[in-house]
């Protein structure tokens, strides 16, 4: 990023105190685990909307976002824009006044009164899992960043991050971790703003940037086209685009998405929770304009660069003045702080929701009382913190690791949302149906995966696998729920769409 | 990141000559990845492939229809919600806070932009 002056670091510090008070102001009306959990159930749609937003968009994804496009060029528009929308609105209208009215908290637990509690124990320890590791390798990419533009120390940056996420995250749970967010989108916005004004007034504006990139040697007007054709090695084919990522790829994201749900519950009224969603999907539109557009920029300018994922900061230490350059840090440490709080949030959650309190009741009688709740949501908030701080260091040397859970996740998103979907909307839909099509839907993933080009027109086909995926898990559930117990119309009762939603408006 | 690439940045080459733990598993990989591509990569190919050629005969403005229709029929659904789904939990029934007018706002610039860039 190059060097930073004074008026750089004045920017800087007048943003972590930004963030510190807001965070920290939250702090006196926690007073229950509903408080914590779900923000006392009084966030507005603008808030949830926004915070959907940043928390989905860390650092590393502005450094590979603007690396892709500067690589494939628009197309890489379509994760944020039609691997976005068309799901927001399903989540919107069928996903979160559901989940808003069975009284679910989180995906692990619809799963395991839906199926079976085996479901919800695999799921919840899956997704603790990643969410540990994410906070983990995002701590480390934190000090890496900190070491890079202010010459910290990797071990110093790591906990002054971990400090600044803690003080606000322990004391004021998702209500902190939200209205941060907001800030934290604010100042992301401006940034990324002020790169994209730099980079496209640098090269020449939209005709510039075309001029230039089709006068680079094995470029061709499908750099600018958002839709690609369908052939051999391509990566982003329109088909995948549109049915695979379009529609499954990405509700499975967002239905999925304990962060996103989180914030949805945690709403005033079920129209806010509903509003929320819409105004994601507006602000989402902003991102490729943000991010991807200086990638394409670079292109234009440095077409030369040793690796894709040097265009940002190419942009920043060449074209960026003092103050600005502050407010990019900023804006990258934003984005990076949004992700961590949110996993970290999430991650306590679902071990308190899912793992603790079963257990709780379990071996005591009793349900846990909110007080316990809250005394253990921060207590969890502050040791998975510490934890992750400790285990970060280790990424050093591993980072392939976030890679590896990030494939394994990816292996149970097609199965799972045909799981998710049958369980709510099929009241025929068996405990035996779920977990086969769950096992086999996996196993069909990976080996598609294994089988690659060898099958599929790209070498990294997984457009494609979850698409097949989703519907032979979605076939094969079907299958073996026709042959196996059902359960009755009173086990199903606030677990099925019809009992849900439908009864609700008509009451 | 691919999943075989991922792998095989894991894993030590095959050939490697390495005889431990990891060599091993290495060696075993290689055998099932290039046992599964050589049987079930051929069969599976021949099932995919009409459907590749087929997409592929396909014209972009296709492409381009079928993008902006899932955006289009996504807003003729929501409009098809009743009224009190949509403003269920809405302090009032105003028409600023009708959620489907909200998508429709959210909905056309997309709409817009497929049109520009699509093809």
């Amino acid at each position: 990023m190059g060097e930073l002056l004074a008026i750089d670091y004045v920017i800087i510090g007048v943003y972590m105190v930004g963030v510190l008070y807001i965070g920290s102001y939250f702090a006196k009306y926690i007073h229950s685990s509903g408080d914590f959990f779900l923000a006392g159930r009084a966030l507005p749609f603008w808030a949830i909307g926004m915070s959907v937003v940043v928390s989905d968009i860390g650092a590393l994804d502005l450094i590979a976002g603007a690396g892709g496009a500067y690589d494939r060029g628009l197309a890489q528009a379509n994760f944020d824009w039609i691997g976005s929308v068309p799901a927001l609105l399903i989540a919107a209208f069928i996903f979160v006044p559901y989940y808003w009215r069975a009284g679910v908290y989180t995906l692990p637990e619809f799963l395991g009164r839906r199926f079976n509690p085996a479901t919800r124990w695999v799921n919840a320890l899956v997704l603790l899992v990643f969410m540990l590791v994410t906070v983990s390798i995002m701590l480390w990419t934190s000090a890496v960043f900190l070491n890079t533009v202010l010459g910290w120390d990797h071990l110093t940056a790591i906990w002054v991050t971990t400090a600044i996420v803690g003080c606000y995250a322990i004391s004021g749970g998702l209500a902190a971790v939200v209205m941060t967010d907001v800030l934290q989108l604010v100042i992301m916005f401006v940034g990324t703003g002020a790169l994209l004004a730099l980079g496209m007034w640098e090269v020449g504006g939209w005709d510039g940037m075309v001029e230039k990139v089709l006068a680079q040697p094995n470029e061709s007007e499908e750099y600018f086209r958002l839709l690609v054709e369908h052939r051999e090695g391509t990566e982003y084919p329109w088909p995948g685009m549109v049915f695979s990522l379009g529609i499954i790829m990405s509700t499975a994201y967002f239905v999925g998405n304990q962060a996103v749900m989180q914030r949805a519950l945690g709403a005033r009224s079920e129209w806010d929770a509903k509003a929320g969603m819409l105004t994601a999907g507006l602000f989402k539109m902003a991102i490729p304009l943000l991010v991807f557009l200086p990638g394409m920029a670079a292109r234009g300018l440095y077409p030369d660069l040793d690796t894709a994922d040097g265009a940002i900061p190419t942009l920043i230490d060449r074209l960026m003045p003092p103050g600005l350059k502050g407010l990019m840090f900023s804006a990258f440490f934003a984005a990076l702080m949004s992700s961590v709080d949110s996993y970290l949030n999430s991650c306590v959650t679902i071990f308190t929701g899912d793992v603790y309190r079963p257990l709780h009741k379990k071996f005591t009688g009793n349900e846990m009382s909110e007080k316990l709740g809250l005394t253990l949501g921060r207590s969890l908030t502050a040791f998975v913190l510490v934890a992750a701080a400790i285990y970060a260091p280790r990424f050093s040397e591993s980072e392939a690791l976030y890679d590896v859970i990030q494939t394994l996740l990816s292996l149970f998103q097609g199965p799972t949302l045909a799981i998710l979907l049958l369980g709510i909307f099929w009241r025929g839909a068996t405990a035996w149906g779920g977990f086969v099509g769950l096992v086999l839907g996996v196993a069909l993933t990976s080996l598609l995966n294994i089988l690659g080009d060898a099958v599929f027109i790209s070498d990294d086909p997984y457009l494609f696998v979850s698409f097949w995926s989703f519907w032979v898990s979605l076939g094969v559930t079907i299958a073996i729920s026709l042959v196996t117990k059902k359960k009755t119309t009173e086990e199903l009762e606030g677990l099925v769409y019809g009992s849900v939603v439908t009864k609700s408006i008509s009451n | 990141m691919s999943f075989n690439r991922l792998l095989a940045e894991a894993l030590p080459p095959a050939d490697s000559g390495d005889e431990g733990l990891l060599g091993q598993i290495a060696e075993m990989w290689k055998w099932f990845q290039d046992s599964a591509r050589n049987t079930l990569g051929p069969p599976l190919k021949s099932l995919h492939e009409p459907i590749d050629n087929w997409l592929g005969s396909l014209p972009m403005s296709v492409a381009m229809a079928c993008a902006i229709g899932l955006f289009v029929l996504a807003g003729i659904w929501v409009w098809t919600l009743q009224s009190d789904f949509i403003f269920r939990g809405a302090p009032d029934r105003s028409r600023w806070r009708d959620l489907r007018i909200w998508s429709m706002v959210v909905l056309l610039p997309y709409i817009t932009i497929y049109l520009l860039l699509g093809r």
